[in-house]
């Protein structure tokens, strides 16, 4: 599932029978040969902003994702190696923010940013690092005890290279599965904040374009919901329900918590 | 296979949420005694409707039902005597006398020429809420001539005194509001104690509802609609509110509406339908002070060759709405000019020309360049109350001719700042603002957009200064004789359009469909009403229940 | 995809409940009982700071949102701005402002919205009402659907019906609650008008007892319905695990070997032993429910606290917006730390 959302982002230019932004018909238009899903409230193709946004969608999972994975991977490693003092607030700290309710702060903080694409990232990149940075940890810890951490710095091996030796290798899998999930909801709440109207509505997304479905005037009338506010639905469905899985299918494999 | 009980369980819970569901709306009784109850849209918890704290348009609206003006207009737009018994200008237009008839305050006590003095000094001397719409111009000298006469002396002549002032001020009571330093500080009803045709009978929060019931002991007569009554709809969608039987009457979007929308409304003969041109127009500014092209009248006049107005008003509002003037007024406005006014038809060709002789030459690539060889490229503001998609057209039409353009999405309340510092390139505004005073209201509109010293930045036309322009604006200001004014106003018109500050996009057609069983007396007030409000809640017609005079209809 | 759903048949959904990142609360370590009050201590001083530097910080500010609804006729200049700076207290040191507002929250005191100028707390308290008669509809439904369909489930573990039921919430589990509650609100209630359209009573009803509720009902029901499924999954999925876990259990083969009715073992012994986990979901269910009663409000345009705080949000009310926020967010740490002491009281191995 996951991979035909990434195939269409990647391959959106030569799959897309217009650009996401051309004027190719009259506003409204009902689907036919030229337009598969019809047109939308400027004329433009939907089925072309549909293929189109999954590349959005695929920025704001990656991007997101990887600024969650900087800060968690820091924080995680530097509480698990360091332990001590430095351990203890940093998972205080990690507790404090995994205690806040995202969804109002996001709110909050998006409304006052004003609506952009990179600011809706960073928004969620700030909150959604802490589970990744318990796990990081717990891994660390675990790693640590068992030994070889020590063994490979008595031979002289600096922080630097034992992460870059033992840890990483070591926390890649579950890191992988954490990172999916992460990016499953980092869609989500992107599609959230633009259907609230705090995204950036100028942009070709899945979530802007059902906010412009539902807040046109024309959707009560005509099936016109059909092809416009349904599709990008099931596409947004799709796309966080495959990361789900594929987060699902990882996990057993690599959380400990998992073997009994 | 399903467990029984947990099926029947689940079937049972879903059929009996829809017969709930489905149990049609509670009848009402919507006439009483011939006088009706009318329900309208409510626009949310907008305060107290009190003459010194009501928020915005919507808010002067709801406080015009308590309070009441000096002079009022009806549907032929003349300002009628309302609180005022008749009014006077003398010949040098500076002085406005003013008698006032017998009318006594909600709480028994006489309205007199005190209390017009008082509030003038109140509104004029205090700080409020820039949330107003109509705070009187200062340095007018308000005397009490007598218990029922008062006269306003002016400095200069003003045309637009008699709306602005008499046709706005909500006259407040003194013997309340001299008690109270901060009116913005006191919840209670005192401050919305008033001398007009109605008062607050219910206001819930959280139900979002409000009504308003007449007072029988109104001086111009018992009003003729018994009730009014504001309820808060979805999405802010009036007409899916009069469908779906929750209202009685519902506007059309501001930003304009397409025919699919009107459609169940014309063709069913319970609804009647009632359009006003002009109620809102979407203009694009150029920041003129950034230099390079956009202070090149060429680049400018290219644009607009390059954007298919007509086509736009086709497309986007199938027919609903007008192209807009380069003179910024609409051919409704009575002071609307064509003649000298010069025309930027749509003409690719044409636009191509200009921006070849500017120096900007067209690449490869379809992309122009900057005489310097920079790219063409500029960044267009959109505020949320401009539809995305007329900006897409504008994008799609100027790229046509290689200029290239970003959007970027704006919040309406950052407007105001990129407007004061400036710090944009392009921005498509909507006209008006929350104040509401449409594009057919008082030339004098144009002093906030072409004057090198508007009263307010929001849509101020950016780098733009013609001493000549300020001079007839100020001209037109003091000239009361409307021919005169006219001239004026063809001048300033035929002017802007040919420095083209602005490239007016088009106006949008208001619409109002109403239950004609419950009432018909609706109408878009010309000019507006107030400063110059252009939707349709203007409160005579509630009042009379017709839509000439101020004689009650029995 | 069949391996998957094979996973998470296995009985076990920890990983999948972990995985809910920002819906889910803090998985809880075992601790003392004080660090976590103390945490809680520490998470209400960063929200009620939050609140207080955010809109301070940020470009634009509370000025500049007044300013740009300021009418034509008012004249928008810097001394205008300094005079509003001074009413609203925000031409004052940052210092001074934050012992201001401290101590203005410390009795309540919420400031007035800029909007309709009305004191905030004053509106919340109406809101509050209706947003948890929203919650507790919404709840109720979800165990009504969640907790029999995931007893029946685990009853028939691996039987077409589990694996279709399961498919189904897991599907759901997916769909973002704002696609489902648009496409039903402008389906049902809009189009089909099965429903009332929008609110949460009828406007100007003068109805009394049985009527008023059938009202409240009516109004309830498609909001309450969309939330509830929301919800129902993970009391599915829990249910329906613990279920699992109950099945092999020696009371149910003695029961068996008794002769009991397949109907009273599944309810009244295995079910009722599964239901305690749960219980321990309460708090992640509150959680969810905040964010999804932000959407539904909003589409359904029901009357609470979600809604109120889009409006404020719509039009820069800061102070509306603060007060929105903070109760929203105080309510949901508050409710952890409670489920957190009450977990630590039931749980055998942090009751010690």
């Amino acid at each position: 599932m996951l991979a035909l959302v990434v195939a269409t982002g990647v391959l959106a230019p030569w799959l897309a029978p217009y650009r996401p932004r051309a004027i190719t018909g009259l506003p409204y238009e009902s689907p036919s040969g030229a337009h598969l899903l019809g047109t939308n409230d400027a004329g433009a193709d939907i089925l072309s902003r549909l293929i189109w946004g999954s590349r959005t969608t695929l920025v704001v999972a990656v991007s997101a994702t990887a600024l969650v994975l900087a800060v968690g991977l820091a924080v995680g490693l530097v509480a698990g190696l360091r332990g001590g003092i430095v351990d203890a607030v940093m998972m205080r700290l990690v507790d404090v923010v995994l205690g806040l309710p995202v969804l109002p702060l996001l709110i909050f903080i998006a409304t006052l940013v004003g609506p952009s694409l990179r600011a809706s990232v960073l928004v969620i990149g700030l909150f959604l690092w802490p589970q990744t940075a318990r796990v990081v940890r717990s891994q660390t810890l675990s790693l640590r005890s068992r030994g070889f951490v020590g063994i490979a710095r008595g031979f002289g091996g600096g922080t630097l290279y034992v992460i870059r030796r033992h840890l990483v290798p070591a926390l890649g899998p579950v890191i992988a599965a954490n990172m999916v999930f992460v990016a499953g909801l980092a869609v989500s709440i992107e599609a959230g904040l633009s259907f609230l109207g705090l995204g950036d509505p100028a942009a070709v997304s899945w979530g802007a374009e059902l906010q412009r479905a539902v807040t046109s005037p024309l959707i009560q009338t005509g099936s016109l919901w059909l092809w416009w506010l349904v599709p990008f639905g099931l596409a947004l469905t799709f796309a966080i329900f495959g990361c789900s899985l594929i987060g699902v299918a990882l996990e057993p494999r690599f959380n400990p918590r998992w073997r009994r | 296979m399903m467990d029984r009980r947990t099926f029947l369980k689940a079937m049972g819970g879903a059929a009996g949420a829809l017969v709930l569901g489905s149990a049609c709306n509670p009848g009402r009784p919507a006439t009483v005694g011939g006088r009706p109850t009318v329900r309208v849209k409510s626009w949310g918890d907008l305060g107290s409707p009190s003459p010194f704290i009501y928020v915005a348009g919507p808010g002067y609206w709801r406080m015009s039902l308590l309070f009441d003006t000096l002079t009022w207009p009806d549907s032929t737009g003349e300002q009628l005597p309302w609180l005022a018994s008749s009014y006077h200008r003398s010949d040098d237009g500076l002085v406005w006398s003013v008698q006032l008839r017998d009318v006594k305050w909600a709480d028994g006590m006489p309205l007199t020429s005190r209390d017009v003095a008082f509030t003038y000094d109140y509104y004029t001397s205090r700080i409020f809420t820039p949330l107003l719409t109509g705070v009187p111009r200062k340095g007018i000298d308000v005397r009490v001539t007598g218990d029922r006469s008062v006269e306003f002396r002016l400095q200069s002549p003003d045309a637009t005194f008699l709306q602005q002032t008499l046709g706005t001020m909500p006259i407040a009571p003194e013997h309340v509001f001299s008690k109270i330093a901060d009116p913005q500080a006191v919840f209670d009803k005192r401050v919305f104690m008033g001398s007009g045709a109605y008062r607050l009978a219910s206001k819930d929060v959280n139900a979002d509802t409000e009504s308003y019931v007449a007072r029988d002991d109104y001086y111009l007569g018992r009003p003729y609609v018994r009730r009014i009554e504001m309820v808060g709809v979805p999405n802010d969608d009036e007409l899916a509110g009069l469908r779906a039987g929750v209202l009685d009457g519902g506007a059309s979007a501001a930003e304009g509406v397409r025919n699919e929308v009107l459609a169940p409304f014309r063709d069913n003969p319970e609804f009647g339908l009632i359009s006003a041109p002009a109620g809102f127009a979407f203009p694009l500014f150029f920041n003129m002070t950034r230099g390079g092209a956009l202070a090149d009248l060429r680049f400018r006049q290219a644009c607009l060759h390059a954007i298919d107005r007509n086509d736009m008003v086709g497309r986007l509002l199938t027919g609903n709405g007008e192209a807009g003037s380069p003179g910024w007024l609409p051919p409704s406005n009575p002071y609307y000019t064509s003649d000298g006014v010069r025309e930027y038809p749509f003409d690719r060709t044409e636009a191509a020309r200009l921006l070849d002789e500017g120096g900007y030459r067209r690449l490869g690539s379809g992309d122009r360049v900057n005489p310097d060889g920079s790219p063409l490229h500029f960044r267009l503001h959109l505020p949320d109350v401009v539809p995305l998609a007329l900006a897409e057209l504008v994008v799609d039409s100027l790229g046509a001719v290689g200029i290239s353009i970003d959007l970027q999405r704006i919040d309406l309340v950052h407007v105001y700042g990129l407007k004061v510092a400036p710090n944009y390139d392009l921005i498509i505004q909507s006209y008006p603002g929350p104040a509401g005073i449409g594009p057919n209201a008082d030339p004098d509109q144009l002093r906030a957009v072409f004057h090198s010293n508007p009263p307010s930045q929001t849509h101020k036309a950016t780098g733009y200064s013609n001493p000549e322009v300020d001079r007839l604006i100020d001209a037109q200001l003091a000239t009361y004789d409307i021919d005169e004014r006219k001239k004026l106003v063809a001048q300033i018109q035929q002017i802007v359009a040919q420095d083209l500050p602005v490239a007016m996009l088009y106006y949008t057609d208001f619409f109002y469909a109403f239950r004609r069983s419950v009432f018909d007396q609706w109408y878009y007030t010309p000019g507006g009403f107030s400063t110059g409000l252009s939707d349709v809640y203007n409160k005579q017609p509630y009042i009379t229940g017709r839509k000439v005079g101020v004689q009650v209809r029995d | 995809m069949a391996g998957t759903t094979e996973a998470v048949a296995a009985g076990e959904t920890g990983g999948l409940l972990d995985a809910a990142g920002p819906y889910s609360p803090p998985t809880r370590p075992r601790r003392r009982w004080w660090v976590a009050v103390v945490g809680y201590v520490v998470t209400v001083y960063v929200l009620v700071t939050f609140n207080f530097l955010i809109p301070r910080l940020l470009p634009g500010g509370p000025i500049d949102a007044l300013m740009a609804f300021g009418s034509p006729t008012y004249v928008q200049d810097d001394h205008t701005r300094a005079n509003l700076a001074r009413y609203y207290k925000l031409d004052e040191s940052m210092p001074r402002q934050y012992v201001h507002y401290l101590a203005g929250l410390s009795h309540g005191d919420l400031g007035v919205s800029i909007y309709n100028n009305v004191p905030v707390r004053r509106d919340l308290g109406g809101k509050i009402a209706w947003s948890f008669f929203l919650i507790v509809s919404a709840t109720a439904v979800s165990a009504l659907i969640g907790i029999p369909l995931g007893v029946h489930s685990g009853w028939k573990r691996g039987k077409p019906v589990d694996r279709s039921l399961l498919g189904f919430f897991l599907a759901y589990q997916n769909l973002p609650i704002f696609v489902v509650g648009a496409t039903a609100f402008v389906v049902f209630a809009g189009k089909l008008g099965l429903f009332p359209y929008g609110g949460g009573s009828t406007p100007f009803n003068d109805y009394t007892g049985v009527a008023r509720a059938v009202d409240l009902v009516r109004h309830v029901s498609l909001p309450a319905l969309m939330m509830g499924l929301d919800a129902a999954t993970y009391q599915y999925l829990v249910m329906r695990s613990s279920m699992v876990g109950e099945l092999g259990s020696d009371y149910l083969l003695g029961g068996r070997a008794k002769g009991l009715a397949e109907r009273r073992l599944k309810y009244r012994y295995a079910g009722r032993n599964a239901l305690l986990p749960v219980v321990s979901i309460i708090g992640l269910q509150f959680s969810l429910a905040i964010t999804s009663v932000i959407f539904i409000e909003r589409i359904f345009s029901y009357p609470g606290l979600g809604n109120y705080m889009f409006e404020a949000v719509a039009v820069r009310d800061y102070p509306a917006m603060q007060g929105a926020f903070l109760v929203l967010t105080l309510t949901v740490v508050t409710v952890n730390l409670l489920v957190d002491l009450l977990y630590r009281r039931l749980d055998p191995r942090t009751a010690a």
